[in-house]
């Protein structure tokens, strides 16, 4: 009599053991709040770089300082554990023996007017500074923010965000990780690796080939007649189910889907969008009033002017001269991997989830 | 007692076991797949990284019945939201609420006079699609965006809804729904893990995989050109958005799910309400089901995986009567003393069954939703989500039978039932 009953005991407590934490989960409730879903970081380019500006005014506020008329420098703790070196307008950091021998900066930096940071030093800590910011070359910042203008030398490191007021310059063969913003404009020289950029007018070095191709004379164009084997999804939308070649000069006014390989002749217009399934191609001096789409690589040739977004999710290559939305009417350009050729321009965001990198003119590869 | 059953019963019996047998085992590795896909496959999110454009115009129709206690907060948020107004509009519709939701939304209307427009129905085809019919075929906007008066959107939802249309060949996005109410009862906790596997792991595996996402008809937009193009909304089922779906895909547009779009809702609080709801579902899809598997078998352009995958997907509120009838089969059977199967595949039928059916998503693709969420601790429910199986079940076993008995044999009218609010007047949360 007691074996079954000790055996129907034990089955009945195997069984019942995964109620067990459930019971007490919906008792006690210790992870039933909703689901967070609001996320102004990830949406917002200058999340962090406001955070830090309102911590900084903040920070004045509680030491009675006016940043236009600062105290002499001095350190102190910014937060527990962290430590601040305040400088005043034109003030260079005079650092410790311990710190010239490691060359690591443990300090937050506040610079009350215009700042010059050493090279060849890593900051651990964020800087900022009311002013200009020059930043000395083989320097590795964690984040930075400028009240004007921030200059970069060569081979400078930056790892989480910059942000300036003004214009950036970002010397040769920088590595920009992270969110890199301005209210004006930024640009960026050969060599340069970057994640995610914004502003009005992002430049990759030399102006004069974005000018050459923004002026270069367009030959009339002929309209695409769809051809029979195309499917009209609506008014204004035609899919053709393989690759599609359009030839010179040819100008398409609706939306156009391919599910293979789109490729454009040189200087032909389009005032729609396209999304092609397979690669698209832009031949030089092509104009598209809308956007680019395409699941594999998009090479945008010499001399093109792309007005809407450009999303891949492979690889966008931008080759010299080329505009990717104007400052009056910013877009976005965004691909897991980013090529921009000296000499090319783009308004607004480029996003490059594993990396951007900006190439010397003719350096150029087909897809 | 063998001998009392005739042996084409016994087969019949026996076709019927193997053949749900089969059929789980079909859903189960498409589930299996899911998670894995989310697991450790690549993630498509597209869109998700435009933030600036030259932005589309966009309407966002908002229908109300009997919604002063929930409407000021979404009409509130909606005025809020980081879109250029210039060419962005709310149109709120108060179709014949008997409440004061019509006074709720005027007030909201002189809060916001710059985007919000309130319109207000007294007669015609009550029921929201019948409200986004008559909104839709007047409007000059290129997206329509639809929430629910209970939905509270983030100030970028718009722009992510809005940005997978610059892709010429998009119909249809939807976003992920997030229940707000979670903690206020078991019900309420576990609905919050059935969303979060139906959402979190199955509509963007399908994504992934460049299959059927659904969309859902709220957190979501459609191109007014598209819509145009397969007919508009119909107002003769009860799952319009679902019908939605199918007649896009056919036609050629792709429904986009965007994942980190997400906004919240009121999930039921009370069984009864729950029941309805899903009898409600089950009855939508199966029409939608009925109406589109013919042309969905048939349609051009659609590879083998993404046809079966759609097919599929229009089966799942089928395989809840099904299993019902696999497992009476099964009873029967032992009843009649037939050595019934193998005493291993009927393990691996209710392994499989349970698994499979945890209503929208399958357990396992509940725990994998909860890892990727990052919300580990509420994982250890999952047991008692046994119970919203054995009710899901039942109803939409019920929803299947009144279909076919109620609206196609006997042809009675369709009626829309409320879903009931339970947030406080002036609470957001």
């Amino acid at each position: 009599m007691m074996w079954p009953l000790t055996f129907w005991l034990l089955a009945v407590l195997v069984c019942s053991a995964p109620f067990m934490p459930a019971l007490r989960e919906w008792l006690m409730g210790s992870d039933a709040a909703p689901l967070v879903v609001v996320r102004e970081q990830d949406t917002n380019i200058r999340h962090f770089a406001a955070s830090f500006f309102d911590q900084i005014q903040n920070f004045f506020e509680r030491e009675g300082i006016d940043p236009l008329a600062p105290p002499p420098d001095y350190e102190g703790e910014f937060l527990p554990g962290q430590r601040f070196l305040l400088l005043g307008p034109d003030s260079r950091p005079q650092w410790s023996d311990e710190i010239q021998r490691t060359r690591l900066v443990n300090t937050l930096l506040i610079g009350c007017g215009d700042l010059m940071v050493e090279g060849g030093y890593v900051y651990e800590q964020e800087i900022y500074c009311g002013g200009q910011l020059y930043g000395g070359a083989n320097a590795t910042f964690r984040a930075v923010y400028a009240g004007t203008d921030l200059v970069l030398g060569q081979n400078c490191t930056v790892a989480r965000w910059l942000h300036s007021q003004g214009h950036v310059h970002i010397g040769r063969d920088c590595t920009v990780y992270g969110r890199i913003s301005s209210t004006s404009s930024i640009t960026l020289a050969p060599g340069t690796r970057f994640q995610r950029l914004n502003a009005e007018v992002v430049r990759f070095a030399s102006d004069a080939a974005v000018a050459g191709g923004l002026n270069r004379p367009r030959p009339p164009t002929i309209a695409w007649t769809v051809p029979d084997t195309a499917r009209r999804l609506d008014e204004r939308t035609v899919s053709v189910a393989s690759d599609l070649k359009l030839f010179t000069a040819t100008r398409v006014d609706t939306h156009l889907v391919t599910h293979g390989r789109l490729e454009l002749g040189t200087s032909c217009e389009l005032n729609g969008n396209l999304k092609a399934g397979a690669a698209l191609v832009l031949g030089a001096g092509c104009v598209v009033r809308g956007a680019l789409v395409c699941p594999g690589p998009i090479v945008i040739g010499p001399g093109c002017l792309v007005k809407g977004p450009v999303v891949s999710e492979s690889e966008i290559s931008i080759a010299a001269g080329s505009v990717i939305g104007t400052p009056g009417l910013a877009t976005t350009v965004t691909a897991p991997r980013i090529r921009v050729e000296s000499g090319s321009q783009v308004s607004g965001t480029l996003w490059a989830t594993e990396q951007g990198v900006v190439e010397a003119l003719a350096r150029r590869n087909a897809v | 007692m063998s001998g009392i059953a005739p042996p084409w019963l016994l087969l019949c019996l026996k076709c019927v076991v193997y053949f749900v047998l089969v059929l789980m085992i079909i859903y189960t590795l498409r589930h299996v797949l899911f998670t894995m896909n989310r697991l450790f496959g690549r993630q498509r999110h597209p869109y998700l990284d435009i933030d600036t454009a030259d932005w589309p115009f966009v309407t966002v129709v908002v229908p109300a019945h009997n919604e002063s206690a929930v409407i000021a907060h979404a009409l509130d948020a909606l005025a809020d939201v980081d879109y250029p107004s210039d060419r962005y509009e709310v149109v709120a519709v108060d179709d014949r609420s008997s409440d004061d939701t019509w006074q709720v939304m005027s007030a909201a209307g002189e809060r916001h006079p710059e985007v919000l427009r309130l319109l207000r129905r007294t007669d015609g085809m009550p029921g929201k699609a019948a409200v986004l019919k008559e909104v839709s075929e007047a409007l000059d906007s290129d997206l329509l965006i639809v929430f629910d008066a209970d939905y509270v959107p983030g100030r970028g939802l718009i722009k992510q809804i809005a940005a997978p249309f610059f892709d010429a060949e998009v119909g249809a996005v939807m976003g992920r729904v997030v229940p707000h109410n979670t903690g206020s009862n078991l019900l309420t906790r576990l609905l919050d893990l059935e969303r979060a596997g139906g959402y979190q792991v199955d509509q963007q595996a399908r994504m992934n995989l460049d299959l059927l996402p659904q969309y859902g008809g709220s957190v979501g937009g459609v191109r007014l050109s598209a819509l145009r193009a397969v007919g508009g909304w119909r107002v003769d089922v009860y799952a319009e958005d679902t019908d939605l779906t199918y007649r896009l895909m056919l036609a050629g547009f792709k429904t986009v799910y965007e994942n980190r779009c997400e906004c919240y809702e009121e999930v039921p609080e009370v069984w009864q309400e729950r029941n309805r709801q899903i009898m409600r579902w089950a009855k939508g899809h199966n029409q939608v089901a009925l109406r589109h598997l013919g042309r969905t078998l048939r349609a051009p352009g659609m590879g083998c995986f993404a046809r079966l995958d759609a097919v599929l997907l229009l089966g799942v509120y089928l395989l809840a009567p099904l299993l019902l009838l696999g497992f009476m089969s099964a009873f029967a059977l032992f009843l009649l003393g037939e050595p019934l199967l193998h005493g291993g595949v009927l393990v691996v039928f209710g392994l499989v069954s349970f698994s499979t059916l945890g209503n929208y998503a399958a357990f396992f693709e509940i725990a994998a939703a909860l890892h990727l969420d990052g919300s580990r601790r509420r994982l250890r429910l999952l047991p008692l989500n046994f119970l919203n199986f054995l009710v899901s079940l039942i109803n939409i076993t019920r929803a299947c039978a009144s279909l076919l008995f109620d609206d196609t044999l006997r042809r009675r009218e369709m009626r829309w039932d409320k879903t009931a609010r339970y947030r406080a007047n002036g609470s957001s949360s």
